[in-house]
């Protein structure tokens, strides 16, 4: 074919393709993402993810402020479920230093990042749901959430970016009467997860919108590098809670939801949609057997004011809501870190769009966005 | 008659054109012009030769007309005006009509053109010519505005109309007191008020209301001789039959908006309730005039049209979406007696004016230069387009039983206990009439069918773009549109303004009942309402080619069929009045306990659903 003049090139179209930018301020781009879409119509020839907007050198601000001064920027890497990054990053610390951490802030830690899956998760339907067309959903899941802000706004001071978790341990011990309102939280809750499978999960039309939509089969789920509810409502039953514990995890019990292809294929919408329903119940009965487990003790370790980590490099995961956090640390012996490196789900769940999103309908790839749960920051850093 | 006149309508050129060709005539017709008459038209004749010897030219039209009435031959001589050796022109005045019969129609013939030759002798030549012939045409508006009844409640009319601009009048003050307390501050001068409007750009109703005012006080003037004059034009019956229909239409759409304000404020607080919140409060009790805050406010933002859109169909595409939508105001049976029209083909004219919308919408996406918006468009344009089939299948399966398509005549055939409404006639339109509620929900935008405007997926849709009073016309136009549907629904499934155990003729008669079947109208119209706001909260939308497909494989054939069954059961229970009764008293237990149970399990929800959790001990 002729080659057409340059000039005139963005208008030379020969499929009639329309090329639409979804996002960066879109409604359903949960945050600043930008998506290019290549259509025919109604249906997506190719999207091509364009990220980078929330971008804010979180590991380079790592070399600078240090070891425990980082601490707050954490909480800005997901700040839907900070507890986990706060957690990751503890962690990685505290290989590196060599600190051991009281019986009782590991369990400590263990329910802040439980409660903060939930709250995350609850998000993430509410979202979803939203996304899908149905508004009432949403504000029952963020009511439910204002408890867990409540809760844990009493425990740190903040709802939002908490910075709880601290090298060494917890920030804070549990204030008076706090057991108690969080278990009357979880009677509250756990009903009010039926009350929510009435209310949208079930419903036909969302069930017929969500199933057999966007289907990443296991092998392909593990080739990009899913991790977390994504992954396992592929069917592939990893959950590093479980199979590489940590905290306080080893002692207790609970399932692992696996996405079984309930209404449809397994690996659709539906799917990571009610691995996320199925977790929040999970991690309700977790919060329980933290509760009734709950050692005496301190919370905080003994650990040097300026840190300077005898350690050549540490290397900690967590489970956090968006699935598998991984964090690096280099040290070169000084108070600041010589490197750092998140690695986080959201990221290689947008790898994924790309691939998976030929052929869906604009409305689908609302789904596809709400259903792999992504967060602008914890996709850049 | 028809066949004769296409048979003729093929002959007469050749005729015409035969004869101009053996013409001796030293002057010749190349062609007549205009294809459009009305009074006023000038028709000219173009050529070469013609010559105007001491007499001017004479005009003969000869030929067949036909209209819906049938054909008819058509002569007229005139004298025409010379104008140059290569053009004659005639106007063709109100007389002409009158000599003609203020005929309207098809006219197919001849022109024959009879010029004086210098020497005293004349000669003529011809030319075929086809027209389209109209008479004034505000005299026909006028005649069925006159013929719909509409004048003996013009005087109520004007009640409800003024009663309004008072109220609203004192809202405006009262709102302005309240605003502000005692230390309002000081009024500004007319003339300042003036510049100041002028400095900011807005929509232009200030602009209309202010241009009203002037023609008002100009017609209070030049009120005596523009009697006269219109009197000598004997245009009188137009003037006044245009300015009732104007002021029904004005009538109509006040009621509308009175209704759509409201509803906004309705959803919004049945929406808060559904979903655990409180809803807008502030304005008036519980909120509840809300809606005019709101409405006032989008009044008085400034107009934003974008750069780079088409501006011309930005400003149109809103009023092309919300005229029709008040159109069906025109047929809407809201008591016996009380419709603005009762036209006799009702229903159809519903069905066929709220396509009007499509354009609108479409003009909206196209014009928006925003990909979003067109998507929007064409989503709207899709959707309203097919599900219109549905729902005009499921009004025919009422319409078999009426055997008419008047609205009024909708409600009177139906019998005033609900188990003679037509909903409850046969299975097929128990079935009809839920697929039709479906249907007018899709046509209308509503959830679950809100693809158009779909928040989540394309932004807002269509209106993206649109700020301000244009937006508000978009808005306003969806929730007057809610009315309609529901209206029509009550109409031709639920009884519309009967009353149980009354008949047509003494509700007719008595103003208490009248205002007693406007209440049941109101009160069945206002349910159905509540229910479209409520399906909106509660599901989740349904995908581009699930829409389609549930329209054109199930919609579609369903109604269809139940056409096709509510014609056959029409047939077989004719002649079985004794058990068409009974089985109409079956369905209609059957519906009241569907609904029964419907109403149970949402006061089972509603009892147990989860209160709000309050832990922190601070807050």
């Amino acid at each position: 074919m002729e080659q057409p003049p340059r000039d005139l090139f963005h208008l030379y179209n020969p499929d009639e393709e329309m090329i639409l930018n979804m996002g960066p301020q879109h409604p359903s781009t949960h945050g600043v993402l930008n998506f290019k879409l290549y259509t025919d119509g109604e249906v997506i020839r190719k999207v091509v993810p364009e990220v980078g907007y929330l971008h804010r050198s979180l590991e380079k601000i790592a070399e600078k402020v240090g070891y425990y001064g980082f601490m707050p920027y954490t909480d800005r890497i997901d700040y839907v479920a900070a507890m986990t990054a706060n957690q990751c990053w503890a962690m990685a610390v505290e290989k590196l230093a060599g600190i051991e951490v009281p019986k009782r802030a590991e369990y400590l830690r263990t329910i802040v990042a439980e409660l903060n899956r939930i709250s995350s998760h609850l998000i993430a339907v509410g979202s979803m749901a939203m996304d899908i067309g149905a508004i009432t959903p949403f504000p029952y899941a963020l009511r439910e959430r204002e408890t867990i802000n409540d809760l844990l706004e009493e425990l740190c001071g903040a709802r939002l970016t908490y910075n709880y978790v601290w090298v060494g341990g917890v920030a804070f011990d549990l204030p008076q009467g706090w057991e108690e309102r969080c278990l009357r939280f979880l009677d509250h809750f756990e009903p009010t997860l039926d009350e929510f499978d009435n209310l949208i999960s079930k419903n036909h039309i969302f069930v017929e919108r969500l199933a057999n939509i966007a289907v990443v089969p296991a092998e392909m789920a593990v080739a990009y590098g899913l991790v977390g509810p994504n992954l396992r409502a592929s069917g592939v039953d990893w959950d590093l809670r479980r199979d590489v514990p940590y905290s306080a995890y080893p002692e207790l019990e609970f399932k692992v939801a696996v996405g079984q292809g309930w209404y449809g294929t397994v690996g659709d919408c539906w799917d990571r949609y009610y691995v996320r329903v199925l977790e929040m119940r999970e991690s309700a009965k977790i919060v329980r057997q933290c509760l009734r487990q709950l050692p005496d003790g301190p919370y905080m370790a003994r650990v040097p004011k300026t840190l300077k980590p005898a350690g050549k490099e540490a290397c900690a995961r967590v489970e956090a809501a968006r699935g598998e956090m991984t964090c690096y640390v280099v040290s070169d012996g000084t108070p600041n870190p010589y490197r750092a490196r998140f690695r986080t789900g959201s990221f290689n769940a947008m790898g994924l769009v790309e691939h998976i999103s030929r052929g869906l309908m604009i409305a689908d790839l609302v789904a596809l966005i709400a259903s792999i749960d992504v967060v602008a920051p914890e996709i850049d850093r | 008659v028809q066949r004769t006149f296409i048979a003729l309508s093929f002959l007469v050129p050749l005729v015409g054109t035969s004869a101009a060709r053996a013409a001796d005539a030293p002057f010749q017709v190349t062609s007549v012009h205009p294809e459009r008459v009305e009074v006023g038209t000038v028709l000219e004749i173009h050529g070469r030769g013609f010559t105007a010897e001491g007499s001017a030219p004479t005009v003969r039209l000869q030929g067949f007309l036909a209209n819906e009435q049938g054909l008819r031959a058509l002569e007229l001589v005139v004298r025409g005006v010379y104008e140059s050796p290569r053009l004659v022109v005639y106007r063709i005045g109100q007389a002409d009509f009158e000599k003609l019969g203020r005929v309207r129609g098809e006219f197919r013939g001849l022109v024959q053109l009879t010029c004086p030759l210098p020497g005293g002798t004349l000669a003529t030549a011809e030319h075929p010519w086809r027209a389209s012939f109209f008479p004034r045409n505000l005299k026909a508006l006028g005649d069925a505005v006159v013929q719909s009844g509409v004048v003996p409640i013009v005087n109520w009319v004007l009640a409800v109309v003024i009663l309004l601009l008072v109220w609203l009048a004192l809202y405006l003050g009262a709102a302005r007191l309240f605003l502000y307390g005692k230390n309002r501050p000081p009024r500004p001068t007319a003339l300042e008020e003036f510049l100041r409007w002028r400095s900011r750009r807005r929509a232009g109703w200030a602009g209309v209301t202010l241009l009203s005012m002037a023609l008002g006080a100009g017609l209070w003037f030049l009120g005596g001789p523009l009697h006269d004059f219109l009197n000598r034009l004997s245009a009188i019956p137009y003037v006044v039959h245009l300015g009732l229909a104007l002021l029904v239409a004005i009538v109509m759409v006040t009621v509308a908006l009175l209704y759509a304000g409201p509803i906004t404020w309705v959803e919004r607080r049945v929406a808060a309730r559904m979903q655990s919140r409180v809803g807008p409060n502030r304005v008036g009790p519980q909120g509840i005039i809300q809606w005019l805050a709101d409405g006032l406010k989008g009044v008085q933002k400034e107009d934003i049209i974008p750069a780079q859109t088409d501006p011309r169909l930005f400003r149109m595409a809103p009023y092309i979406t919300f005229s029709p939508i008040f159109a069906t105001f025109a047929v809407l049976p809201f008591s016996a007696t009380w419709a603005a029209t009762d036209v006799n083909v009702g229903i159809l004219f519903v069905l066929s004016i709220t396509s009007v919308v499509v354009p609108g919408l479409l003009m909206a996406g196209w014009a928006s230069n925003n990909k979003w918006s067109l998507l929007g468009g064409i989503r709207a344009a899709a959707q309203i387009v097919s599900y219109e089939i549905p729902a005009s299948l499921a009004v025919l399966s009422v319409v078999l039983y009426t055997g008419s398509l008047s609205m009024q005549e909708l409600v009177r055939t139906q019998g005033g206990a609900p188990w003679n409404w037509y909903v409850f006639q046969n299975p097929f339109t128990f079935i009809a009439f839920f697929l039709f509620f479906s249907s007018s929900l899709a046509e209308g935008n509503r959830a679950p069918f809100d693809l158009p405007e779909a928040e989540s997926e394309l932004v807002s849709g269509y209106n993206t773009e649109y700020s301000g009073m244009r937006f508000l016309l978009f808005f306003v136009g969806e929730y007057v549109n809610i009315y309609v549907m529901s209206a029509i629904a009550t109409t031709v499934f639920l009884g519309g303004w009967r009353v149980p155990l009354l008949s047509v003729a003494a509700q007719e008669t008595s103003l208490f009942w009248q205002l007693v079947g406007l209440a049941l109208f109101w009160a069945k119209v206002s349910v159905l309402s509540f229910v479209v706001v409520w399906l909106r909260w509660t599901l989740p939308r349904l995908r581009v080619d699930q829409l389609m497909t549930t329209c054109w494989k199930y919609f579609v054939p369903i109604t269809l069929i139940g056409f096709i069954g509510s014609a056959l059961w029409y047939l077989v229970f004719a002649d079985l009045a004794v058990l068409d009764k009974i089985l109409r008293v079956v369905f209609f237990l059957m519906g009241s306990a569907l609904a029964g149970y419907l109403l149970y399990r949402s006061w089972w929800h509603f009892k147990h659903t989860k209160a709000e959790l309050f832990v922190n001990p601070w807050l």
